[in-house]
Formats: structure tokens, sequence, C-alpha cells
């Protein structure tokens, strides 16, 4: 069953560490807080707090293209199938601040075939650095996405 | 009961085992749905488009993950105020979470407080259940910052 994965599983991995994409730079100003702290259906407050730390996850969707229904497992290879979220691990290196520029890069970290209770599956790991404007890290994001089928 | 919000001082006597917070959210709408992919930009229509998400095999609108994050993150960045932050989360999700299902969050300390020359970190565990069952099992790491007294 680990055959089927093995030919995608390749060509990324023979891709490791390379650059998929970079965007920003996007400020963190009020109005993109106020309304992500309303999706969470979290309090808002006047501002006096931190920017909430997760708002990171979303700000790679700066460029994204509305008109297209797209999956985004679609964009890592075409035959790869049935993804699921694998986890993601998140480190801040220091807290956001309101009003500051925050760019990102985006790496192919690993991709691998792991065997697992029901069978084989395709792990890809996709790692995010976030930088500010004199470009410093301030966080990393690492977002595994697991596959358990290839595409028809 | 640990006085909030956290610092270092705090910390000191806050030990493993500790529940530093629960809270109960809401039952998720499509509206919140929705809203939380308008806002993150999302454009896979399994989390916002009802009938799509059943083609493709779920029961019905599926949560975000990002929006799980989101939560757990925000139930510990609570916890602290400036200088303080969340310095790590990393999720394993354990089971899906659909339309219309609400999730209990809850952080617990995790070890005592540790410091080094990089700083001092309490480690927490932030778990979503849905019911009994857990489908968020996250590690967190909260920053802790000593003040000069």
């Amino acid at each position: 069953m680990s055959a089927v994965f093995q030919e995608p599983v390749n060509r990324l991995a023979a891709r490791r560490g390379e650059l998929l994409g970079s965007w920003g730079p996007v400020r963190l100003d009020v109005v993109t807080v106020s309304r992500f702290m309303e999706a969470l259906g979290w309090p808002i407050d006047g501002g006096t707090k931190p920017v909430p730390p997760a708002i990171l996850l979303q700000l790679g969707n700066v460029n994204i293209d509305v008109t297209r229904d797209v999956r985004p497992h679609e964009d890592i290879d075409p035959s790869l199938a049935n993804p699921v979220n694998g986890g993601t691990a998140l480190c801040w290196l220091r807290p956001l601040q309101l009003g500051e520029a925050i760019r990102g890069s985006v790496r192919l970290k690993d991709a691998y075939v792991r065997e697992g209770k029901s069978g084989a599956m395709a792990i890809v790991l996709i790692e995010t650095t976030f930088l500010d404007a004199a470009g410093q890290p301030v966080a990393t994001a690492q977002k595994t996405t697991i596959f358990r089928g290839v595409a028809a | 009961m640990t006085r909030l919000p956290l610092d270092w001082e705090r910390a000191q006597d806050v030990a493993a085992g500790t529940v530093l917070r629960r809270i109960d959210l809401p039952a998720v709408t499509m509206t919140q749905l929705v809203f939380y992919c308008a806002a993150a930009r999302v454009t896979d229509p399994i989390h916002y488009d009802r009938e799509f998400a059943r083609r493709a095999g779920f029961p019905d609108a599926v949560v975000n993950g990002s929006l799980r994050i989101a939560w757990l993150t925000q139930a510990l960045s609570d916890l602290v105020e400036p200088p303080n932050f969340v310095s790590a989360l990393r999720c394993a999700h354990r089971g899906p979470m659909y339309v219309g299902q609400a999730l209990s969050l809850e952080v617990q300390v995790t070890e005592p407080i540790k410091s080094s020359k990089e700083g001092s970190v309490l480690a927490c565990a932030v778990i979503g259940r849905l019911g009994e069952k857990v489908i968020d099992h996250a590690e967190g790491a909260l920053t802790l910052v000593r003040q000069a007294s």
C-alpha cells in the first residue's frame, strides 16, 4: 500500500527546504485583529490586550484567489488526496504588536510515508517563518498534513 | 485558586496539575464559520458549504483546524499580560469537529515554572473536549518575565 505514495512523496522529498512562497507585509491593524477576534467568538475589547497570537496562521492567505474554490492540499501535490489535518506547532519569540507589519516565508520542510494502523499514509510538513519589519523572526508555524489516498 | 493574570511571581506557587482555566464555548454556527473563513481568507468549501462538505465525505461543514488552534491559543494567552506571552503551542487534533458542536477548553499546568538564561517558562496543556471526548490536546508554554522589584 505504501508504494502508491512513494512517487509523490519522493517528488516532494527531493524539494525539502524549497521556498514555496513568501507574502506580506501584512499589517496587524485594529480592523484585522477585531474581525479575527469576532470570528473566534471571543470578547472584543478596546485593544488593550495583545494581538491574538494565532492570528499569524491566517496572514499567509492574504494573496489567496477568492474566485477559486481551492482545497489547500491541492497546491501541495495534485496526486495526493484525502487530506487530514495532522496538527500544528507554533512558536513565538515575542508578543505581536498592534499595528506592526509581518512578512512570511513558506518552505517545504519534509515529506515521508508512514505506516499506520489503518494503512500507509503520506505526511507533508510545511513551515512558515514570520518576520517583523526589521527582518527579525517573531514566530514559526509548522503544519502537518496527512494524505490517506492518491487522486484517481 | 491561582490568581490571574499569571506573572513570574504568582507562577512560583503553581504546581503541576493545577487547572488554570475552564471555558465552555457556544455551539459553532454556520454564521461563525462563514465569518471566520472570510476573516481568515479560507477558500476550502468544506468549512462554509455544507453540501460540498457532505460530497467530500464529511457529515457536515467542518470547523477549521486553525479556528480550533486559535481557541486553544487564546485560552492560554488570556492568562497573561505583556511582557509575558504564549511562546509555544503544539497541537494534534484527535478528532473532527463539525458545525453545531460546542468545545469546552481546559488549561492545566503540566510542569512547574522553569527558569533558564532565556527566561522562565510555565508548561501547560490545553485540552479541548466535545462532551467527554478529547478532540484537541495541545502542549503549550507561557514565557514569564521576571520583573525587577
